[in-house]
């Protein structure tokens, strides 16, 4: 993660911080760039409108609820669930591995929603498990079982995928 | 990819870092009011611009008082010629606010050397009366 220069304004410093992270939660979340980049926008101007960020006991749980937030009540009026768009790139790969980048980004989508969220809060997003659970509203039991079942799919797929690329 | 074990399948998995949002729409409304302020600036650069022009242009070049009689500022060898060969308007406009009563006389001067006489037999106006007259008479 970058960090936040100290000359900025919190929540500018903040986007800085966590637009990767909270752009990738969100593009988890309703699988379409245009829609998950709208959504941590609409979060970040609301915050420097109202400054409700001050009143956050956990800011950096509070942008990724927020975010998710923004998205559900999209998903709402809208009425419908979209595929997941793969053709712009979700991550810098890393030695500019950009097969590696697809793999990753393909075994992802292929993860069940739930489990999806779980898992970018909790590697991406550097939550813990705990935080995790309070943004989903589930039990800190369930979003670690969520994570378990999530790594190991996540391998699997990314296993295969590198078997059936060599 | 690493064999598995949890901690280095998420190490392997951190070293891929999300991509960056593009930078939030405030900023860019920023630059658009920047903009704006700039070519609100040049508009009014150039009406000042304009209206200095305008200023030099119909404002008298003569840098004394305006409230001065045109008749006083003009010598009178000079204002006797321009009466001969004829005057400006503005410099007339001036003359008649200045000065009505040496306005007036200026004009009538003026009509007399310059329009034909009404009242010599051979004015054009009583030709064309007496060519009326003649034409009822006959009828």
């Amino acid at each position: 993660m970058p960090p936040t220069d100290q000359s900025m304004p919190p929540v500018e410093g903040l986007y800085r911080q966590y637009g990767g992270a909270l752009l990738l939660f969100a593009i988890s979340i309703c699988g379409e760039y245009g829609r998950a980049q709208d959504a941590v926008h609409q979060v970040f101007l609301k915050l420097m409108e109202t400054d409700s960020l001050k009143n956050a006991l956990d800011p950096k749980a509070y942008l990724f609820a927020s975010v998710r937030n923004a998205l559900l009540n999209d998903l709402k009026t809208r009425q419908r669930n979209v595929p997941i768009n793969a053709d712009r790139l979700w991550f810098k790969p890393p030695d500019r591995d950009h097969v590696a980048e697809l793999n990753l980004r393909r075994a992802l989508q292929a993860l069940p929603e739930d489990q999806r969220q779980v898992v970018v809060l909790h590697v991406w997003g550097e939550l813990t498990l705990a935080q995790v659970a309070e943004i989903l509203s589930i039990s800190a039991n369930t979003a670690a079982s969520r994570y378990r079942y999530a790594l190991t799919k996540l391998r699997e797929v990314m296993l295969m995928k590198e078997s059936s690329n060599a | 990819m690493p064999e598995p074990n949890d901690e280095q399948f998420e190490a392997y998995l951190r070293s891929f870092h999300p991509v960056d949002p593009e930078p939030l729409p405030l900023r860019v409304k920023r630059h658009a009011a920047g903009a704006q302020h700039r070519s609100a600036l040049a508009v009014i650069a150039v009406a000042c611009l304009a209206a200095a022009a305008l200023a030099v242009i119909v404002l008298p070049r003569n840098p004394r008082s305006t409230n001065e009689p045109l008749a006083t500022l003009i010598p009178s060898d000079v204002s006797s010629k321009a009466a001969k060969t004829g005057t400006s308007v503005p410099a007339l406009a001036r003359l008649a606010l200045d000065d009505h009563a040496a306005f007036v006389e200026f004009m009538a001067d003026k009509a007399e050397s310059q329009f034909p006489q009404m009242k010599s037999e051979q004015s054009a106006l009583r030709v064309l009366a007496k060519q009326q007259e003649s034409k009822e008479n006959l009828r």
